[in-house]
C-alpha cells in the first residue's frame, strides 16, 4: 500500500505543479476514439482562495484547445498495439496543443478497461484528544482492513466516503469536531495492473507525464449526472465503444463503479455478420439510422445498402425493422449484464434510483426506453456539463468521460493518500528498507 | 469500393517533437526574433567589415558634411576683437592660426580659446559667434601692477604674479612700484599685501625686494631698509609701521630696521649717527681738537 500511496502522491504533486502552471491536457483513451481537451486555469487561483487546497473548489478553467481522433490499438479500453496507440494519442495530443498554441507536459487520463473493481472498506480508531484533527484522519484511513484484491492489481481510487463520529453518520469532514470514536467507510477502486502499465507506459512515450489516472466511467458521472443526482444517488452507464462503464454515486461520492465489457463496436460487428455489409458501412448504417425500438413505420422504412464494391450492381434494400431486430438484441444483452452489476452492487438501497446513460452509444434513438423497461427505473440520457470554451462538436454525449476529467482535474475529491500517513507506519517501511538495502549490499 | 491507402494521419515521433518543442515559448521566441536578429547582425557585420565598403561610407559622410559647411549662413568671414589693446591685438591675431572665411563646422573653438588665453597676458576670453558671418572675441587684459626688475631686464606684472609684458625703462612706468629679484613675480599677492599696508610710506617706498627667493625688503627712498621675516611678514610690518607713528623711526638715521628676529626689532644706525653718539658720550677722543 505504502508504493501506491507514494505514487498517487506524486501523481497529486504533478497535478499540483500542472495546476500552478496553467495548462494541463486531459486524454480519455476509449475503444472507438481518443479525445484530448487542452484546459488553462485561471491564473491566481491559489491566491485568490485562502481556504486549504483540498477543499473542493471548483477551479475556474476553460478549454482552448480539443482534439479528437479515432482511437487504434485500443480493445475494449485496454492497449492493445502500444505503437498504434501511441501515434493515437499523438494525433490528439498534437492537434489540441495547435489549437492551443501552447506546449503540454502533464496530462491526465482516463480509460475504461482494466475490469475495475470496488470494494468498500471501513476503519475505526479512537480519536487522541477529543477534537478530530488532520492526523486521526490519516489514522482512520490507515486502519481500514485493506482486502486481498490480488498482486496483479492496482489501487486506482480510495475515496473516504463517509465518517462516522460516536454514531452520528453522513459526515463528510469530520475535522474540528468533537468525539471520542471515528470511523470511516472507504471506497478502495482497483483495475488490472498490466493495462494500467501499459498506459502509464505508452504516455511516457509520448513525451508527457501523467498527473492523473482514473476509469472513465468515474469521469462520466462526474460529468454527467446533475447535482442532486450525484447527492441522492444515481447511476451513470457510459456505453462507449468497447466497454459500458457504471459508475454510481451518492452524497456527492461515487461508491461503485464497474464496467461491462460489451459496447457499441459489438453493435456494429452484429450488423456487419446480420445484414453482411463491412465494418465500415456497419458503422454508418448504425449512427444514420439505427434504433432499438421498433415501430410500425419501420418496416416501411427502406434503408440503401451501398455496392460492396464500384461497379457492382448490387445494391440492396433493407427496412429499418431488420436493423432494428439486429441492434435490440445486443443492447438488451448490455443493459441486462449491467443490471446484474447494478443489482449486485446494492443500488435499489439508494433513496434515488435514477439512471443516466451516457457514451458514445447511447445517442441510440430509443435507447431510454429499452433501458427503462429492462432496468425497471427512470433513464435519462445525459449530455456533459457545459464547459468553457468546449467546442461545439464535443459536448455530445460521447464526450462525457473527457469533460469528466477536465472537472476532475480542477476539482478532485479527497483521497486517501491526501491525507498524511501515520509516521509509525512509513517510517517502520523505511527503516526495513535501509536494513534491506544494507544486507544486499554488504 | 476499393479501400484507400491512406497516409497515417498520425505525426512521426520526431515531428511530434518538434512541434512541442516550437511551442515552447522560449524556443519560438528565440527563432522568431533571436535568430533574424542575429542574422541581420552578421550580414551587417560582413558587410561592414569589408575595407572598400567602409572607405565608400566614410567618403560619402564626408561630402554630406562638406556640403553642410560649404553653405554661406556657416562661413565665419570676419574676426572682430573686441575691448583689445593695439598691442594685444597683433599678438592675438597671431594666435588665430586660421584663414578667413572658414566654415564654423571647421572651427575648434575650445582650441582656439585655450590658443588665446596662452597669451600670459590674457586673464579671460570670450569668443562668440552671433551670427551673419562674425566672430567676435572678447579678451580681458591683465592689469599690470608692478615693475619687476629681474637680471634680464624690467617687466610687468599684475597683481597674482602673471607676466604682462616688458617694459623698456622704470620712467616709462612711474606710477607703479618696483619689486626686485628672483621670485618676486610669484610673490606679488603678497607684496601687494605688504604695500596696502604701509600705505602712510607708500609714496617713500622705492622698491620690494625679494631675497633669496624667500622674504621681503622694503627699500624707503630716503631711509632705512626693512628687513622682513619669512613667516609673519605682514605682523611684522605692521609693528614696524606702530614703531614708526609712535616715534617717527623711519625718519631717523638708521640704516637698517631687522625684523627677522620675531623677538624684538633690531636696528642698524648709520655709522655717521653711530659716530655721533660715540663723541657726545666721550668714547671717543676728539681728533681735530
Amino acid at each position: 500500500m505504502s508504493y501506491l500511496f507514494e505514487a498517487q502522491r506524486a501523481m497529486r504533486s504533478r497535478r499540483e505543479a500542472a495546476l500552478r502552471r496553467g495548462v494541463v491536457a486531459v486524454l480519455d483513451i476509449g475503444t472507438s476514439k481518443i479525445s484530448c481537451l487542452v484546459l488553462q486555469f485561471a491564473p491566481g487561483r491559489e491566491a485568490e482562495d485562502s481556504a486549504p487546497k483540498r477543499s473542493l473548489t471548483h477551479g475556474a478553467f476553460r478549454v482552448i484547445g480539443a482534439a479528437t481522433t479515432r482511437s487504434r490499438g485500443v480493445r475494449a479500453g485496454e492497449i492493445a498495439a502500444m505503437d498504434e496507440t501511441e501515434r493515437a494519442i499523438r494525433t490528439a495530443v498534437q492537434a489540441a496543443q495547435k489549437m492551443a498554441d501552447v506546449r503540454v507536459d502533464y496530462v491526465i487520463a482516463g480509460f475504461g478497461g482494466g475490469l475495475p473493481r470496488s470494494y468498500g472498506l471501513s476503519g475505526d480508531i479512537r480519536v487522541e484528544d477529543g477534537e478530530v484533527a488532520e492526523p486521526d484522519i490519516g489514522h482512520v484511513l490507515a486502519s481500514c482492513t485493506v482486502p486481498d484484491y490480488g498482486a496483479d492489481r492496482e489501487a486506482l481510487h480510495a475515496l473516504p466516503v463517509n465518517f462516522t463520529l460516536d454514531g452520528r453518520t453522513g459526515l463528510n469532514d469530520p475535522r474540528g469536531q468533537i468525539g471520542a470514536r471515528l470511523s470511516v467507510d472507504m471506497h478502495l477502486l482497483t483495475v488490472d495492473a498490466a493495462p494500467v502499465h501499459n498506459l502509464l507506459h505508452c504516455i511516457r512515450r509520448c513525451d508527457l507525464e501523467l498527473a492523473g489516472l482514473t476509469v472513465s466511467s468515474y469521469a462520466s458521472g462526474i460529468a454527467a449526472l446533475v447535482e442532486d443526482e450525484q447527492e441522492l444517488g444515481a447511476a451513470c452507464i457510459d456505453i462507449g465503444g468497447g466497454t459500458s462503464g457504471i459508475s454510481i454515486f451518492a452524497k456527492r461520492h461515487m461508491i461503485y463503479a464497474d464496467a461491462v465489457p460489451l459496447g457499441g463496436h459489438h453493435l456494429t460487428s452484429d450488423i456487419c455478420q446480420g445484414l453482411h455489409v463491412s465494418m465500415s458501412v456497419a458503422e454508418r448504417i448504425k449512427t444514420l439510422h439505427g434504433g432499438v425500438m421498433a415501430t410500425g413505420v419501420d418496416d416501411r422504412d427502406l434503408i440503401e445498402i451501398p455496392a460492396p464494391r464500384e461497379g457492382m450492381e448490387d445494391r440492396r434494400q433493407v427496412t429499418r425493422s431488420e436493423l432494428i431486430g439486429v441492434m435490440r438484441p445486443r443492447m438488451e444483452e448490455i443493459f441486462e449484464e449491467i443490471r446484474d452489476r447494478l443489482d449486485a452492487s446494492g443500488f435499489e438501497c439508494l433513496p434515488g434510483q435514477r439512471v443516466v446513460l451516457t457514451g458514445g452509444s447511447a445517442q441510440v434513438p430509443g435507447l431510454e426506453t429499452l433501458a427503462q423497461r429492462i432496468l425497471g427505473r427512470q433513464v435519462r440520457v445525459g449530455k456533459p456539463l457545459r464547459v468553457q470554451g468546449l467546442p461545439q462538436a464535443a459536448t455530445g454525449p460521447g464526450f462525457a468521460a473527457a469533460v469528466g476529467l477536465a472537472l476532475y482535474a480542477s476539482a478532485p475529491q479527497d483521497e486517501c493518500w491526501d491525507f498524511e500517513m501515520p509516521s509509525d507506519r512509513v517510517g517502520a517501511r523505511r527503516v526495513r528498507r535501509a536494513l534491506r538495502w544494507f544486507r544486499e549490499n554488504w | 469500393m476499393l479501400p484507400v491507402r491512406r497516409p497515417d494521419p498520425a505525426p512521426s515521433r520526431w515531428i511530434y517533437r518538434l512541434e512541442r518543442l516550437w511551442l515552447t515559448p522560449i524556443v519560438r521566441y528565440s527563432v522568431q526574433v533571436g535568430l533574424p536578429v542575429l542574422v541581420l547582425g552578421w550580414m551587417g557585420y560582413l558587410v561592414l567589415s569589408d575595407k572598400g565598403v567602409q572607405d565608400t561610407l566614410r567618403a560619402k559622410a564626408m561630402n554630406v558634411r562638406a556640403s553642410i559647411a560649404a553653405h554661406p549662413s556657416m562661413m565665419v568671414t570676419e574676426i572682430k576683437l573686441m575691448d583689445v589693446s593695439p598691442a594685444m591685438k597683433a599678438k592675438v591675431a597671431d594666435r588665430i592660426g586660421f584663414d578667413l572665411p572658414i566654415s564654423s563646422m571647421d572651427l575648434d573653438l575650445g582650441a582656439l580659446h585655450e590658443r588665446i588665453t596662452e597669451i600670459e597676458a590674457i586673464a579671460a576670453a570670450r569668443i562668440r559667434l552671433p551670427g551673419n558671418g562674425v566672430m567676435e572675441i572678447t579678451v580681458t587684459e591683465r592689469v599690470p601692477q608692478f615693475v619687476w626688475r629681474h637680471a634680464d631686464g624690467l617687466e610687468l606684472v599684475d597683481a597674482e604674479g602673471f607676466h604682462v609684458g616688458p617694459v623698456g625703462a622704470r620712467s616709462d612706468r612711474p606710477d607703479l612700484p618696483v619689486l626686485i629679484g628672483e621670485g618676486a613675480d610669484h610673490a606679488a599677492p603678497e607684496a601687494r599685501a605688504l604695500l596696502d599696508m604701509a600705505s602712510p610710506i607708500v609714496d617713500r617706498v622705492r622698491a620690494l625686494q625679494r631675497v633669496g627667493a624667500r622674504r621681503w625688503t622694503i627699500a624707503l627712498v630716503d631711509g632705512p631698509r626693512i628687513h622682513l621675516p619669512e613667516e609673519g611678514a605682514a605682523a611684522a610690518l605692521a609693528r614696524v609701521m606702530a614703531l614708526h607713528e609712535a616715534d617717527d623711526i623711519l625718519d631717523r638715521a638708521v640704516s637698517v630696521v631687522d625684523m627677522r628676529d620675531g623677538r624684538r626689532p633690531i636696528l642698524r644706525v648709520t655709522p655717521d649717527a653711530l659716530y655721533q653718539v660715540r663723541r657726545a658720550r666721550g668714547l671717543i677722543k676728539e681728533d681735530d681738537a
